[in-house]
């Protein structure tokens, strides 16, 4: 199992950390935190159920982030910067 | 000129969050008048924000060793202490309609009741986004909201005499947060009205002005209620959930 995380205070906004547990590429556990807003929670829940059990490709959680861009309003972060977050991530 | 219900009273962190979401929840599927809750904690307690990790931001050992309890909020945001001799919380209960439909307005419409109460004390306040409201540079007031389809709960804080002592002992803040408003100790980020007029400003008088700030905010009058029946049922069974571990250590 590998683990990943990253934390970020965006510029005017909020502070963020994601955290992946990876099993052979595929994502076991996903967790967004932080003092931001997402809404609605509901489809927030759905967007990290979503990141669930996908593989841990560019491809794969951008087709994720499509999904749910129009779905969750966020505010004192923006779904960009998860998405660089993610990125970064990939590099690691 | 409309009307609101006014509910005032005091209670433990568990019962106000539990009666919070009833409210919400019985707004969103019936016909009931929006709400203004103002609410002092008793015991004094900590809230934390939803998708907050609780070990990241309040010290929880010396929270329990000093029986000041932890209750995470269905509310985004960060984490507050809020004292009960120092601290009054409000909560908007309304048609999303009746406030506005954009996030980052509805908070500047929300907070203008702030404002208008820090006018009572002859402070003048500043929105700052997305939720605080600060004087003298100093943040007085937070506040936090979720959203059903189409009811919102925003509640939010007024520090009037908060202990800040006990915001530095209980609260993890991290020093980029801090920095990222150029302060260096909560001392420099955090402020409360009786600090920054120099008088001891009291419980019912800061009530009085949230009162009258929000009246005028909204151009409404506030008329003094009680819970009904199915508001306190509900809340009842939901002080439950906020008095689970499952609940507010779920991250």
């Amino acid at each position: 199992m590998r683990h990943l995380e990253m934390s970020k205070k965006i510029v005017g906004g909020k502070y963020v950390k994601i955290e992946l547990d990876l099993d052979n590429d595929i994502i076991k556990k996903v967790l967004i935190s932080g003092d931001f807003f997402a809404y609605p929670i509901e489809e927030f829940e759905n967007f990290l159920n979503t990141l669930r059990e996908i593989k841990f490709t560019v491809k794969e959680v951008e087709t994720v982030f499509k999904e749910y861009e129009e779905k969750i309003v966020f505010s004192g972060i923006g779904i960009n910067d998860l998405k660089e977050m993610f990125f970064q991530l990939f590099k690691e | 000129m409309g009307r609101w219900r006014l509910l005032v009273s005091e209670g433990t962190a568990q019962y106000n969050m539990a009666l919070d979401e009833a409210i919400l929840t019985l707004n969103e599927v019936k016909e009931k008048l929006n709400v203004l809750r103002l609410y002092i904690f008793k015991p004094s307690a900590i809230t934390i924000g939803y998708f907050q990790k609780v070990y990241e931001t309040v010290n929880v050992d010396y929270a329990y060793k000093n029986g000041v309890p932890i209750v995470r909020r269905i509310t985004g945001g960060g984490a507050v202490f809020h004292d009960e001799n120092g601290e009054i919380t409000y909560s908007v209960i309304a048609k999303i309609g009746d406030i506005a439909f954009d996030i980052q307005e509805s908070y500047r419409k929300i907070c203008n009741g702030i404002l208008f109460a820090l006018n009572h004390f002859g402070l003048e306040g500043k929105f700052e986004p997305v939720n605080d409201v600060i004087v003298n540079g100093k943040k007085v007031s937070g506040s936090a909201q979720t959203r059903k389809v189409k009811t919102l709960l925003q509640h939010g804080t007024l520090m009037y005499n908060t202990d800040l002592s006990k915001i530095e002992q209980l609260l993890i803040v991290p020093k980029d947060k801090l920095a990222s408003h150029s302060a260096k100790t909560i001392y420099d980020r955090v402020t409360t009205l009786s600090r920054e007029k120099g008088v001891a400003i009291s419980r019912e008088n800061a009530i009085k002005a949230l009162k009258e700030g929000f009246e005028k905010a909204f151009s409404i009058n506030l008329v003094e209620d009680d819970l009904d029946e199915e508001e306190k049922d509900l809340a009842e069974r939901l002080v439950k959930k906020y008095s689970q571990r499952e609940w507010n250590f779920r991250w």
